[in-house]
């Protein structure tokens, strides 16, 4: 699996009410993700929506993903088709809801200080690769376990269950 | 290298060693699951792909949340009883009104919670049963796959050891703990498990440290975990439905950090309003006006809190502009503190006691406590931020129990102790 896209470069300690505000629980709780996708980082970066790419890749600090609601949030990603979150720490609950459903959100410490928003990367998550910009050589970084890419692949752990159980892809 | 507790309990439910870092597919001891879960989405999932949960007789399933069938997806009282009955889920799994209360203390009371061993929650505040020495993790809406395999994908851990020396002041309960944890340990605690250690474990009354776990979820942390001792052996005596084999960490274990505290050190702290990660010691809060006040919940609705609650409130009666509303725990909480008197405290201070289960702790509660626009609220409840127990303009502050009732009596956030010379009234 890899991931290739333009960076949205983020800090340490973004939480998830710093993208999508509580007011909007009425649409997660509805369901209603390609609703959230003009309020997600409205306050501090109106143009985000507008200007994210299908394959774009938010890039950030430690400890990405505290707050409530995520799967809101992580809904709202899948909705504007971003490729993934690449963070050098994640809250537990982050990382567990959303490669439950299916987006990926990986722990890859060497990428998010050496790129800036913009930059294009190519992440490919098994071998632990990472092309950077300026770099002729792709960086070897920490890969992704191949039981969490296996989940990914499969759409999530909905598709991902049915398939250990035989029922259907 | 030495195993830490997670990383025994992980292996073992792994079936091979695993250590921080390895993915892995870990088997699951029990499975706990509330009304307020996604149930309808839940039941489609296995009724379209006719599927059956892998073992029926360690799923428990606590009606907590709500008071009444809403007719609605959640809550649907009539639905989740044909659902287990379908499944095969012992009648007895089930906890049904008068044999009700919450997610985070059914499982334990009716040892279905096992040192040594790893539990799901679909609720997120699951780790509170961290507490047991078992690997207790929050799973929301994975819950179904988890039933339909009796399996959960983890990684392997890093892991922070706390280690507590002395004894906690009275007064202080397991709130004050997770809020210094929070305030020292936010940017190292996210994604990581907290491990107890040292000698001031033992001096910890179990609900103190069920309340410390309570927190992980807050700190983004994956979960918690306590040492088994003398004080956990005796509680589950009687209780557990098989055996059981705790974990202990080795003592060259490879922990990334050590912490250590006196517990003596620790004081009642107020998080609030808006955010509990706004966190001040009690002393520092100005005056403060309150409407309602209220105890209940996973984080402060256990016998030490109403002990501690009843204490000050003895005597005492509720500040006429404020309602303070009491909601023991667990249905067996409940008869416990009849038993004790403490039922009858509250009720004599004026308070009102509601049924067991979350009471005015989450968004759409049923609770008379349930805020109004503009309200100001102290809580021993779980979180704060706006709308969480009602009106989005509402203000919450979070406190131990015992600040609660103190703050009741006087009519703005107090301490027990300056309660008596308190006239109170909103500031």
């Amino acid at each position: 699996m890899i991931l290739k896209g333009t960076v949205w470069k983020f800090g340490d300690n973004v939480t998830s009410n710093y993208f999508l505000s509580g007011k909007y629980d009425g649409m997660v709780r509805a369901g209603e993700f390609d609703k959230l996708v003009p309020h997600v980082l409205e306050d501090v970066m109106p143009d985000f929506a507008s200007r994210a790419r299908p394959g774009d890749i938010i890039v950030a600090g430690r400890a990405f993903g505290t707050g409530k609601h995520l799967e809101g949030l992580v809904g709202a990603f899948k909705a504007m088709g971003l490729g993934g979150v690449v963070a050098q720490s994640f809250a537990a609950a982050w990382e567990r809801d959303a490669i439950n459903l299916g987006l990926p959100s990986v722990i890859c410490p060497e990428v998010p200080p050496r790129v800036q928003t913009g930059d294009r990367l190519e992440l490919d998550l098994a071998q632990g690769l990472a092309r950077l910009p300026g770099q002729e050589t792709a960086l070897k970084v920490t890969p992704t376990p191949a039981g969490i890419i296996s989940i990914l692949q499969a759409g999530g752990l909905e598709a991902y269950t049915l398939q250990r159980l035989g029922r259907r892809a | 290298m030495g195993q830490t507790m997670s990383e025994k309990i992980l292996s073992r439910a792994a079936g091979r060693p695993v250590s921080r870092g390895d993915f892995l597919w870990a088997s699951v001891q029990t499975v706990s699951l509330m009304d307020s879960s996604n149930f309808r989405h839940w039941i489609r999932f296995f009724d379209s792909n006719g599927l059956k949960v892998w073992d029926p007789s360690r799923v428990v399933i606590t009606f907590d949340h709500l008071y009444r069938n809403l007719g609605d997806g959640v809550g649907n009282f009539p639905m989740i009883r044909s659902w287990a009955r379908r499944q095969d889920i012992p009648v007895e799994n089930v906890y049904d009104i008068g044999r009700h209360g919450l997610s985070h203390q059914i499982p334990a009371e009716h040892g279905y919670v096992l040192p040594g061993t790893v539990y799901a929650a679909a609720d997120t505040q699951g780790p509170t049963l961290g507490a047991f020495n078992c690997f207790a993790v929050a799973t929301l809406d994975a819950i179904p796959y988890i039933m339909a395999t009796g399996d959960m994908w983890l990684r392997a851990p890093e892991c922070i050891r706390i280690v507590l020396n002395g004894e906690l002041p009275p007064g202080v309960l397991g709130k004050d703990i997770y809020f210094r944890l929070m305030q020292d340990l936010a940017g190292v605690a996210e994604g990581r498990v907290l491990e107890f250690d040292g000698p001031g474990v033992n001096t910890i009354p179990l609900d103190v440290r069920m309340a410390v776990a309570n927190g992980a979820p807050h700190m983004g942390a994956l979960t918690m975990v306590f040492p088994h001792d003398a004080v956990l052996q005796a509680y589950l005596k009687g209780r557990v439905r098989q055996g059981y084999e705790p974990v202990q960490a080795d003592p060259d274990a490879d922990y990334v950090e050590t912490r250590e505290y006196d517990l003596g050190s620790f004081q009642p702290l107020v998080s609030g309003p808006d955010d509990p990660s706004r966190i001040q010691p009690l002393d520092a809060v100005g005056s403060v006006g309150i409407d309602a006040a209220y105890i209940g919940s996973c984080s402060s609705g256990r016998m030490h809190d109403l002990r501690l609650a009843a204490d000050v409130l003895r005597g005492r009666k509720v500040h006429p502009g404020v309602r303070l509303v009491v909601t023991p725990i667990s249905s067996e909480v409940m008869a416990q503190a009849t038993e004790e008197g403490l039922i009858a405290t509250f009720v004599g201070a004026g308070a009102t006691v509601t049924t067991p289960g979350c009471g005015a702790c989450f968004y759409g509660n049923q609770s008379p406590l349930l805020l109004d626009d503009g309200e100001v609220c102290i809580t021993g409840s779980v979180e704060n931020w706006p709308g969480r127990m009602g009106s989005s303009t509402a203000k919450i502050y979070l406190a131990n129990a015992a600040v609660v009732a103190a703050s009741a009596v006087a009519g703005r956030i107090s301490a027990p102790a300056q309660r008596a010379g308190d006239t109170g009234g909103k500031a």
